[in-house]
């Protein structure tokens, strides 16, 4: 039977696990570092403070979060070039290229590797070791899950009063367009940079930020705030603030999803004309 | 069949190859020959699609290779001469890699590398340069495809293996592939390349298969005068072997050396364009 030479079914589930096996020779153990780097930093925390104050600390939460937001950072940085960095070298690259799969299979699967498998595992696991680390010691407090369980909860219950200061509450598309603006830029910057790709992807955001910084920043007091704050009663100005709330979730979801879908097309795109 | 027509190709402000038309059709072993330079890779990274053409087209049974489509990929396998060392066994590589082709034949792969003398256990990062090409040209043979690109395939090889690599080029591949062989080491190849395609810049020199050469050609390794209207177009006399090329006014059959045959293109470029188009 002849197959499909835009989609199929069955080659992209061979290529999907060819693609797992493939981050998992190239990020696996990396993996396993960032998923333990809480229970890391806990041990290393636990030792210099028995040798420097003679008794065992353990990190409150507040101080296992920064952690977890660490391990995502280094994992949205090192992990496109580590597992699709080698598309740029001639050898790897050319390998690649020839394999029999269609270029949409070949993205889809690197989109779901990038954006859900890896970064699934990684916080998964980090958030399991930080429940098993506050389950075996009780002085670490609550652990992430839980402690976020219960903002949940009061979210819900403030929902209704907080709605009309803070709209965001109800917003949960904030939550889940953040994570692939971290992780789309280093995967195109792992396919189009032959070497350096991370430090030269970080050095393009930093520009990209502050072109937009300079551009941006008055043209969003101008036409946002237009100085109106200045001169309210509270109740004015309360609605002023969740106009502007209402008007910055907005444009936040709005420029978010754009710069995403925008990002996917180029990672697309580079794929499409990738030469060797 | 491979048809370019009219090809053209650069390096920015270095044109490669200008108006390149040739065909290239089932059941031949073609050998790509040429200078440094001259695009031979370049030629063959076009044919299986891993660069694009700046001008013309280039159709292999209808398709652009450029479109890379899963179809056409299944024909094609590119053995590059810069060759990946993986982290895993050469096994396990081609038992990953041949899922996806469908004519790809594991006990194939396991017999060539029996043949070859090299451990289809052993880790790929752990091979010498010249096992882990023995490791390639055994999964190339072993995919069974169409089209079978070779960048100098005998590059790393030591003397037994290329003894090797010409029994398993002739045994292993089916008689309506085509198969193109860019080298500089001719003579590993000698006897099994027919056509000849020499390269110059821009252009194709010769394309002719090895009866045509013979044809126009005489090769004589003796030290006996030129034939009387013969053109001597090139001769070697190195450690006491002679070799002569000319043209073959009688109609005499020789043997060719392609070395020689080489060198003899490349300096009357004009006179064999002339003749062989004739």
């Amino acid at each position: 039977m002849k197959k499909n030479n835009t989609f199929d079914l069955g080659r992209f589930g061979k290529y999907l696990i060819y693609d797992l096996n493939n981050c998992r020779v190239n990020f696996g153990i990396s993996m396993i570092i960032l998923i333990l780097l809480g229970i890391i930093t806990y041990f290393l925390t636990g030792i210099s403070s028995v040798v420097f104050l003679g008794k065992w600390v353990s990190i409150p939460i507040m101080g296992r979060i920064p952690i977890l937001g660490l391990s995502i950072l280094i994992m949205a940085i090192a992990m496109p070039s580590k597992c699709y960095g080698f598309l740029t070298d001639k050898g790897l690259g050319s390998q690649w290229l020839m394999l029999p799969a269609s270029k949409l299979e070949k993205f889809l699967s690197m989109m779901i590797m990038t954006l859900i498998v890896v970064p699934f595992l990684t916080i998964g696991g980090f958030l399991l070791c930080d429940w098993l680390l506050c389950i075996i010691d009780p002085n670490c407090g609550q652990s992430i899950v839980s402690a976020a369980c219960n903002i949940m909860s009061l979210g819900e219950i403030a929902t209704e009063e907080l709605a009309p200061l803070f709209p965001f509450i109800e917003n949960k598309w904030i939550l889940y367009d953040e994570m692939p603006q971290m992780i789309l830029p280093f995967v195109l910057g792992a396919i189009i940079f032959k070497r350096n790709k991370s430090a030269k992807t970080i050095l393009c955001l930093i520009m990209i930020g502050i072109i937009f910084g300079l551009v941006g920043t008055p043209l969003l007091f101008n036409s946002i705030l237009d100085g109106s704050l200045l001169c309210s009663s509270d109740e004015e100005a309360i609605e002023t603030i969740s106009s502007i709330g209402n008007n910055l979730i907005l444009v936040d979801t709005i420029s978010d999803s754009i710069i995403n879908i925008g990002l996917l097309v180029a990672i697309y795109l580079r794929i499409t004309h990738l030469k060797h | 069949m491979v048809e370019i027509k009219n090809l053209g190709f650069d390096y920015g402000k270095t044109p490669l190859f200008e108006n390149i038309s040739i065909t290239l059709t089932g059941g031949h072993i073609y050998g790509l020959l040429g200078e440094n330079g001259v695009g031979k890779t370049t030629l063959l990274t076009l044919l299986c699609g891993l660069k694009k053409p700046k001008s013309g087209t280039i159709r292999t049974d209808g398709y652009n290779p450029y479109n890379r489509e899963p179809s056409f990929l299944q024909d094609q396998y590119f053995l590059a001469d810069n060759i990946p060392a993986f982290n895993m066994k050469a096994c396990d590589f081609a038992k990953i890699n041949g899922k996806f082709r469908d004519r790809f034949d594991y006990e194939k792969f396991i017999t060539i590398m029996k043949e070859f003398d090299t451990d289809p256990s052993f880790m790929m990062n752990k091979m010498s340069y010249g096992q882990l090409k023995k490791c390639y040209i055994s999964f190339a043979l072993a995919c069974n495809v169409k089209y079978l690109y070779m960048d100098e395939p005998t590059n790393g090889l030591d003397i037994p293996s290329k003894t090797q690599f010409r029994s398993a080029i002739s045994r292993y591949t089916d008689e309506d592939s085509t198969i193109v062989i860019s080298t500089h080491q001719v003579r590993d190849l000698e006897n099994i390349i027919d056509p000849v395609i020499i390269l110059d810049n821009n252009d194709i020199l010769l394309n002719a298969s090895i009866e045509k050469i013979t044809e126009k050609l005489y090769f004589d390794y003796t030290y006996s005068d030129i034939e009387n209207g013969a053109k001597l177009l090139y001769e070697e006399n190195i450690a006491g072997s002679n070799i002569k090329v000319m043209t073959n006014k009688n109609e005499i059959e020789s043997k060719v050396n392609l070395e020689a045959l080489f060198n003899a293109v490349l300096r009357n470029k004009q006179f064999i364009k002339e003749i062989f188009n004739k």
